[in-house]
């Protein structure tokens, strides 16, 4: 108990960066599910203002965040809680309000390695309200000392992704998605696509699934164009929303795309 | 009087164009109650014909550039991402000035246009004010910036952010949607898409994703 403690008080940023829209009040260090050491950053947005997803929609930008870290360290992809949707007459976002937190992630090639560094991190960020603006804060984060706490299921009030449980399949096949998950009683699902360079949802995103007799399904067209790929591999990725609120459950979805036929030359086959 | 002015001249031009993109969006802005997101203008598909009025009063039709490459880009001079003065913005960094330089390069019968759809009275600012303000920036680059104060023509090309950029090729058929170039600016895509279309190609890649502040279209009440 007092190592827990004495690991959330010394892994407390110094200084924090502030600007008018978006603070930087904490980063802590906690142990993610798969063993790895993770920063997480807790930012507090203005209220009536707005940060964004990974994937910000219409329009809008994510944070960034670059991280100086001793050799043999590397950053991890940034794992992001559920999104709000927000949706007016003109544009279709997905944000976060108020506290959030932002999971960064650490590795090493020794598996389950303890940072033992201050890392720097450089942050930068985009907020809008009628206007936007753009913040920037370099930060300094202590190294934990003793053992890392487990990352809770929800921080402020927003969840963070599991993974597809035993018996729920998630694929692709001939340019079509596919979804078969249990249904575990939040009313709707919706699939919430994140930024993939040359593969997109047909339709609007996120997209309706099917929730009857105890199954959650979806079957939904995918556009998918190599050549705008830009030479990364095509994948598709996003979040299986449960229910509505930011606090429901949500699940990761990454299945890469082995079938590079672009149809610009030759359309899919269904 | 300026902005009744410059409204009559957008309206004269619109009905003697005909475009039905734009008349169709047109009646959609009698109708509030009805509004709909607009759908995205496609890669592979005729780019909506308009005529909007430029900040200096002259009236500017797509179909004068017929046979051209034309590139839109959606601007603001309010937005850190496009036109305000920022560490990011695509104008203040000299990326703008970088991508129309490589443009004439690539192919100097390129026509480059900047489309600023912010409404009349966007953050306390007159369409005299936004076009003055608009103009200081782009001005000088000689790009000039058509005036879509209804944000009709926005609407019909799914404009979405600031920057977002529509490249419309010598056929009249739009050929890249997306962002200008990276965040960073390392990867220039305007100009590599105007490069492919000089030399008879489909740029790759056709769409990339746009980045920026929303494009503030007038919301209903």
């Amino acid at each position: 108990m007092i190592q827990a403690l004495l690991v959330l008080m010394l892994a407390t940023v110094l200084p924090i960066g502030n600007t008018e829209q978006v603070r930087v009040h904490g980063v802590a260090w906690h142990r993610l599910p798969d063993g790895r050491a993770a920063m997480v950053v807790r930012f507090h947005v203005k209220p009536g203002w707005h940060m964004f997803w990974t994937n910000p929609g219409d329009s809008g930008a994510p944070p960034e965040v670059k991280a100086i870290l001793p050799a043999g360290w590397k950053l991890g992809e940034p794992i992001w809680p559920r999104p709000r949707i927000l949706d007016d007459d003109h544009e279709t976002v997905f944000v976060h309000e108020g506290e959030w937190a932002w999971l960064l992630p650490i590795h090493s090639d020794s598996a389950g390695a303890t940072p033992n560094f201050e890392v720097e991190l450089q942050l930068k960020w985009m907020a809008c309200q009628d206007a936007c603006v753009v913040g920037r804060t370099s930060v300094r984060v202590a190294a934990p000392t003793g053992d890392l706490t487990p990352l809770p299921h929800q921080m402020d009030g927003g969840s963070y992704p599991t993974t597809l449980a035993a018996g729920d399949s998630a694929k692709v096949v001939d340019h079509v998605l596919h979804l078969d998950l249990a249904d575990t009683g939040h009313g709707s699902a919706t699939f919430l696509q994140g930024v993939d360079p040359g593969v997109d949802v047909v339709g609007s995103n996120p997209v309706a699934c099917t929730v009857e007799q105890g199954r959650i399904t979806l079957a939904n067209d995918l556009r998918i164009r190599a050549n705008n790929a830009r030479g990364k591999p095509l994948a598709i990725h996003g979040l299986v929303l449960l229910g509505t609120k930011i606090s429901d459950p949500c699940i990761a979805i990454r299945l890469p795309i082995s079938d590079t036929n672009d149809p610009v030359q030759g359309q899919p086959s269904h | 009087m300026k902005k009744n002015c410059l409204l009559s001249m957008f309206a004269a031009s619109v009905l003697a164009l005909g475009a039905v993109a734009i008349a169709a969006n047109s009646e959609q802005d009698k109708k509030p109650s009805k509004e709909v997101k607009a759908e995205k203008a496609e890669i592979g598909k005729p780019a909506p014909a308009f005529t909007l009025t430029t900040a200096e009063g002259k009236s500017v039709s797509l179909s004068d550039f017929a046979g051209k490459t034309v590139v839109l880009e959606w601007f603001s001079p309010y937005c850190p991402w496009s036109g305000m003065e920022s560490d990011d913005s695509y104008w203040s960094t000299g990326r703008a000035a970088k991508v129309v330089s490589g443009i004439k390069q690539a192919d100097p019968d390129a026509v480059y246009l900047c489309i600023n759809s912010n409404f009349d009275g966007y953050d306390g600012k007159s369409a005299s004010e936004n076009g003055k303000d608009s103009m200081a920036i782009v001005g000088s680059v000689g790009v000039p910036v058509l005036l879509d104060l209804t944000g009709v023509v926005g609407k019909a090309y799914g404009a979405k952010s600031t920057p977002h950029v529509f490249i419309v090729n010598t056929k009249g058929v739009l050929a890249y949607i997306g962002a200008p170039t990276t965040k960073d600016g390392k990867e220039l895509f305007a100009v590599e898409a105007v490069k492919a279309i000089k030399e008879g190609k489909d740029p790759k890649p056709a769409e990339t994703k746009n980045y920026g502040c929303g494009v503030k279209y007038q919301k209903k009440a």
